[in-house]
């Protein structure tokens, strides 16, 4: 076990750095002299090729990505010259909104795609298998953003049971202060239970609609492997020991059936975490999506840049994650590594 | 006396395909019975339906009775206390047999505690460690924890026997117990379900294709067909009595007076009803 974390972890900082060096390379071929956009079309020749200098542009590509490298690492991650402020600040305020947006999708996905999956599997009626059926076809073929608009219009204007777009607290409410930057953990760590629910009021909608396909994706796939795995001879041996329909489907069924769905969310888990710009449109989430796409409009590269190494950052993470999970559940994947 | 087995006028069906016509087969307790057949003429579907593990959408009629009392298949709650405990069951693929991601321990443990819903946790390890032993597992205690595919599939066959018996069952029902195994592996298997069944003087049902595997380890047998049950003889009267597909089976086998000849083959054809609505 340690063996295997050792050799994923090892394989994730090399993936890590190959996104460091494409998002490197992405910025190097964009159009445009860096130097040259922070300065205007006015600016002199002389004045630009100094800044050059003064920015490193002039290194050699090596040089430019090591020292690119070294002030990720220490906390540099550049300036937005569009918004005129350290990328580090922005996404900082930004970054938590989205990575608590995401979390919740997840845990909205997973947790419902994994109840309705299990219960239509083990008892196979109209009701219980054909309405998760219905869901996941409906789940995977609706727009998020227009489900989003119609969560609106339901929720919030037509029965008022839900806050409208307008971002993470209702306006008045202090947000919590906390290291985390999420609110309802912040909240939550503050013991703090009435914002606790109010930051959770306010993230139903936005959840929902950004956890739907993932949701319908996850239903799909684990109900499909949890009827291959009910028909395997396993299931017929058990059972003729004299174990019962519900305890074979808990204790062979399940664990073998859920590792494909394992593997499956965690890079849905990476991907709500990296991209939600336009359910953040919609319901007006104050998230990194909409800073974003602002600057790569604007050519702020640095943001963009620096988004990208981190949502690399992010799903590689939660990938190691459910690689040794997954280890820890099948003892094929733990040995096969060992050899 | 009351039979061990009595199954009467048994019909099993898939959709517009039946699988089984109107069995009737009756065992008195220590019976050791072949079933034979080629594939598809039924013989597992037959030991599956004893079991009440046919799929969902078969379609059962007619009656078994097991120990003079009908078998309950409509409640399987009622069934689960006969698996196991009162008819044990053997697979034939020793190596699909097992959940890959559990130890054989927990795979025996599990099936111990289904029968004897009583025992403890460490009583449980205890006597997988003798059943292991029983079996010929070498150094059980530490084999326990490893995990399906580190066992070999004679093994893993004899492991499943040690889970079938546990529960210290009247009858069992073993379905082509060792034709995923090689020869030499095959013989060993044979010999040590022969030498528990004839210990225990327990009610045995070998499903095979195999008459050479039949003849090795029972004194019956009964040869289906097309889902029906068309012939039963003893051993000894086989060759003397055999019906005529019973005959096209004998001569299909290998034998060394035959060599240098061609096998004979069954010509391939299905009865005319084996569908309902032809």
């Amino acid at each position: 076990m340690i063996r295997i974390a050792a050799s994923r972890l090892a394989t994730s900082l090399i993936a890590l750095l190959g996104a460091a060096l494409f998002a490197f390379i992405a910025l190097r071929v964009a159009p445009g002299d860096a130097a040259r956009l922070v300065l205007g079309p006015f600016a002199t020749d002389e004045a630009v090729q100094a800044l050059r200098v003064k920015m490193g542009l002039d290194d050699p590509l090596p040089v430019q990505f090591w020292h690119y490298l070294t002030s990720f690492v220490s906390g540099d991650w550049g300036w937005s010259y569009s918004l005129g402020q350290s990328v580090r600040d922005l996404l900082g305020e930004r970054f938590p909104a989205t990575l608590e947006l995401g979390l919740y999708a997840f845990l909205f996905a997973l947790v419902a795609a994994v109840s309705l999956a299990v219960i239509g599997a083990f008892r196979r009626g109209l009701l219980s298998d054909g309405v998760p059926r219905a869901l996941s076809v409906f789940a995977l073929a609706v727009p998020q953003f227009w489900f989003g608009i119609v969560a609106l219009i339901i929720g919030f204007e037509m029965l008022g049971l839900f806050p409208g777009p307008s971002g993470r607290l209702p306006p008045g409410v202090t947000a919590p202060a906390g290291p985390t930057g999420l609110y309802t953990i912040d909240a939550l760590l503050a013991g703090d239970l009435a914002t606790f629910a109010t930051a959770l009021h306010y993230l139903a909608l936005p959840a929902i609609t950004l956890g739907l396909l993932p949701f319908g994706f996850l239903l799909r796939l684990l109900r499909a492997n949890l009827l291959d795995v009910a028909g395997e001879p396993f299931v017929l041996v058990a059972r003729a020991q004299g174990q019962s329909h519900f305890r074979v489907f808990l204790r062979y069924v399940l664990p073998n059936a859920i590792i494909p769905t394992l593997m499956a969310s965690g890079l849905i888990l990476g991907q709500l975490l990296a991209g939600s710009v336009l359910v953040e449109r919609v319901f007006n989430w104050p998230g990194a999506g909409s800073l974003v796409t602002q600057g790569l409009l604007q050519q702020d590269y640095s943001v963009v840049q620096t988004f990208i190494l981190l949502s690399a950052f992010i799903y590689i993470l939660a990938n190691l994650f459910v690689d040794l999970l997954a280890a820890a559940i099948d003892p094929r994947i733990a040995r096969g590594a060992g050899q | 006396m009351t039979g061990l087995l009595d199954i009467r006028r048994l019909s099993v069906a898939f959709g517009p395909t039946r699988a089984l016509s109107d069995i009737d087969l009756a065992l008195e307790p220590g019976t050791r019975l072949g079933l034979v057949g080629e594939s598809g003429s039924g013989k597992s579907t037959l030991g599956l339906a004893v079991l009440g593990l046919l799929p969902p959408d078969a379609a059962c009629t007619g009656e078994v009775r097991f120990q003079g009392e009908p078998l309950p298949w409509s409640d399987d709650r009622a069934m689960t206390r006969v698996r196991g405990r009162r008819i044990g069951f053997i697979y034939q693929d020793p190596m699909a047999a097992f959940s890959p991601v559990h130890t054989i321990g927990t795979h025996i443990t599990r099936a111990l505690r289904a029968a004897h819903p009583g025992v403890g946790r460490r009583e449980a390890l205890d006597w997988s460690v003798a059943l292991l032993e029983e079996v010929e597992i070498n150094k059980p205690r530490e084999r326990l924890d490893h995990y399906p595919n580190e066992y070999s599939g004679g093994m893993l066959q004899r492991v499943m026997i040690a889970a079938a018996l546990v529960g210290d069952p009247d009858l069992l029902i073993a379905d082509e117990p060792t034709t995923a195994l090689d020869v030499t592996t095959q013989a060993s298997v044979l010999g040590m379900l022969d030498r528990i069944v004839e210990a225990r003087g327990m009610g045995f049902i070998l499903i095979s294709h195999d008459l050479g595997v039949v003849a090795e380890a029972c004194r019956e047998v009964a040869v289906m067909y097309g889902g029906k049950l068309i012939q039963r003889v003893a051993l000894a009267d086989l060759k003397a009595e055999a019906h005529p597909y019973t005959r096209a089976l004998l001569e299909a086998r290998p034998t060394f007076g035959k060599r240098g000849q061609r096998l004979s083959t069954i010509a391939d054809f299905l009865p005319s009803d084996w569908f309902d609505d032809a």
